[in-house]
């Protein structure tokens, strides 16, 4: 099936995305599907490491388009995010051309043309989306500053950008566009209520264990298993940094690495760095959870133990 | 805010399109903000989606009629309450048993049977709706604050000025935006060759740029236990003043718990934040945990948006009835990832005040400026303190 065709059901979304290695419930699949129709942004939200980036890029990837991603950080703004002109090169060209006494205009009409100019991130998505849709990525929006929300807000509603010298470009299809925040501050409703929102939760139990089997196939049943009850534990706990389903999978692949079958305490100690980032939170694992031998059979439990209590 | 049915030009399902409206009208009267062009979108993927389908179409419209986060558990309350029937029933019957606050369930409760039973007369609807923000607010606590009235008032327009003289000493950080000047050391190329076009790209004049200052994040602690009661209006009065400053500003409450002032300082007049403001929290001149709260804060809020860059007022007078340790340790965390924090204590203006009670000499290590304010005329003499203490 074409990936396009299965954009006409909210199944068939669902079912590309799991053969794109993203498992995800219906409510994601539904917002993807509505997205698609409506021509309206995502706007993803949820803990650090569940995922949010992720679904940009098996969106790409199912639509068989670019990616075109746009990192957000403080101090970003039009130059960096629209257009510039690439003024060392329009300089040298003024140098080489002056023996040619050319009028001003002249000048201007030559350095003020496409190949003096530098697209950015925005206006690629609005000039590439001539031949198909792209993926606009815009990611960790909170990081950057509100001017910058503003002028996005301006971008986002019709994709459609003028510039001086050349004139007005326009997307002839509208780019689909994922935006992610980590929350670090609230981004503005006006931008918000233009998007469909989403909250990415942390997984449960048996999501997390299909997510580890589909990213690592060759990950054994039992360590699989034993390492989704173990994260869906530690979760539970009061922690400084709870981690999220990219340290599950950094960790289990890891465990792959080390050559383990199975989670033993010895194991969980050394490789505590990599679901854990905080010196606290170690130590309180150590000290609170650990040293309590109940504790530490609850979280190395694997199913088979579960279903045979 | 419109209450009243639109008439909408999409006429596909006559009953659906209409209670989605009634819908998003029951999550506006429920302080859930929903825009016209929200609800547009909503009615424009219905016939996209399975609507025999429940949790699609649920799905549908939680993604466009919602866009926080702390929103989603009373949109799900709301949306069984108002679509699936059995539940309105049992409602009826026995609301104690569905949801937890009784207070909720009337607001819904009303609001429901009010649409179920009058065919959306918008006439009709009007003095049902203020019976319903009646039942929503405390009045107990909006006379706690109107009695304060006769304490200092002070033009607002004064206290912007010097709550900005009062902070600027600490706004010296430098953004990461540029502002293009006539002198520097960084060469601003765009300015440059359009200054110079007009001698044939001969370069002239040159420009430059150099780093913006910007102003820090403030998070402003306030105090609203029985001991600081004598303080609100004119707490209330500075905090509102300081949102008006920066939107970023982040305000909480504490005494015994804590709770956040996302959207109440969002007025521009004072007296109609203020009235927003009972809808906050039930624990005002109740006791303090100050190290409690600050823990709510580090555990919750904290993580997600305390940056290093940020300015922590805390306005208390310590007298703190929970556990010391606690507040210790928080005291310690929160130093850890603020630029400074500065303490304002009502009761250091009096004659011979030292900080003895035993959550403020816990407390006292972890602040940067420990500083007086009984009286919002102080402000002027506290920004001179703070710039004598940074120079």
């Amino acid at each position: 099936m074409n990936a396009r065709d299965s954009f006409s059901s909210i199944e068939g979304i669902c079912e590309q995305l799991k053969q794109n290695r993203y498992i995800t419930d219906q409510s994601l699949a539904t917002v993807v599907y509505l997205s698609y129709h409506l021509h309206k942004p995502i706007f993803l939200e949820g803990e650090p490491g569940v995922g949010k980036t992720e679904v940009a890029l098996v969106l790409a990837e199912l639509l068989a388009t670019r990616l075109i991603r746009l990192q957000c950080y403080e101090g970003l703004d039009a130059g960096s995010a629209l257009y510039e002109w690439n003024y060392p090169k329009q300089l040298l060209r003024i140098k080489m051309d002056e023996q040619c006494s050319q009028s001003p205009e002249e000048m201007g009409q030559v350095i003020y043309t496409e190949p003096y100019l530098i697209k950015r991130p925005l206006l690629e998505a609005i000039m590439s989306s001539q031949e198909n849709t792209p993926v606009l990525l815009i990611d960790e929006l909170d990081r950057a500053d509100e001017e910058f929300e503003a002028f996005l807000l301006e971008v986002l509603s019709d994709f459609q950008v003028s510039i001086p010298e050349i004139g007005t470009l326009k997307a002839t299809y509208k780019p689909m566009v994922v935006i992610t925040s980590n929350r670090t501050r609230e981004i503005h409703d006006a931008l918000k209520r233009r998007c469909l929102f989403h909250w990415i939760d942390y997984p449960d139990l048996d999501k997390e264990l299909k997510i580890i089997q589909t990213r690592l196939p060759d990950i054994d049943e039992t360590l699989a298993h034993q390492v989704a009850i173990f994260m869906q534990n530690i979760r539970r706990q009061d922690l400084l940094k709870k981690p999220g389903i990219s340290e599950t999978l950094d960790w289990a692949e890891a465990l792959l690495k080390l050559n383990r079958n199975v989670l033993d305490a010895e194991t969980v100690e050394i490789t505590l760095g990599c679901i854990l980032k905080y010196r606290e939170d170690i130590q309180k694992f150590k000290t609170g959870i650990w040293a309590d031998p109940d504790k530490r059979t609850q979280f190395l439990t694997s199913f088979s133990d579960r279903h045979a209590h | 805010m419109p209450t009243e049915k639109i008439d909408l030009p999409l006429p596909t399902a006559e009953g659906l399109v209409d209670n989605t409206v009634i819908f998003s009208n029951l999550l506006r009267k429920n302080g859930i903000s929903v825009s016209l062009p929200a609800v547009l979108d909503t009615l424009k993927g219905l016939p996209l989606i399975d609507i025999s389908n429940l949790q699609e179409f649920k799905i549908l419209l939680q993604a466009n009629l919602i866009c926080r986060k702390q929103d989603i558990a009373k949109f799900n309350k709301l949306f069984h309450g108002y679509w699936l029937p059995q539940k309105r029933v049992e409602r009826d019957i026995a609301p104690e048993e569905s949801v937890t606050s009784p207070e909720e369930i009337n607001s819904i409760l009303s609001y429901n049977l009010e649409n179920i039973s009058d065919t959306r007369s918008p006439e009709q609807r009007k003095p049902a709706s203020t019976q319903q923000s009646a039942l929503r607010y405390s009045p107990e606590s909006l006379i706690k604050i109107v009695a304060r009235e006769e304490l200092q008032f002070v033009e607002s327009r004064v206290l912007y000025e010097v709550i900005c003289h009062l902070l600027k000493p600490l706004n010296s950080r430098l953004s990461r935006r540029y502002k293009y000047t006539v002198r520097g050391r960084e060469l601003s190329l765009r300015r440059i060759l359009r200054k110079n076009m007009q001698f044939g790209g001969e370069l002239i004049f040159l420009d430059f740029k150099k780093r913006k200052v910007k102003k820090r994040r403030v998070l402003f602690f306030c105090d609203i236990s029985g001991s600081m009661d004598i303080y609100t209006r004119m707490i209330l009065q500075f905090v509102h003043a300081l949102d008006r400053i920066d939107r970023r500003t982040e305000i909480f409450f504490f005494s015994t718990e804590l709770s956040r002032a996302a959207f109440q300082f969002g007025a521009s007049d004072f007296d109609s934040a203020i009235s927003r403001i009972p809808e906050l929290t039930a624990n005002w001149g109740g006791g303090t945990r100050i190290g409690h709260c600050l823990q709510i804060f580090n555990e919750s809020y904290g993580r997600r948006m305390h940056s290093t860059k940020d300015i922590v007022i805390i306005f208390s007078d310590g007298w703190d009835r929970g556990e010391i340790d606690v507040l210790e340790t928080q005291m310690a965390l929160l130093k850890r990832k603020t630029y400074k924090i500065i303490w304002l204590n009502p009761l250091m203006g009096t004659a011979g005040y030292r900080p003895i009670c035993q959550g403020m000499r816990t407390a006292l290590p972890y602040v940067d400026y420990f500083l007086p304010m009984d009286n919002l005329r102080d402000i002027a003499f506290l920004g001179r303190m703070l710039v004598k203490m940074i120079a």
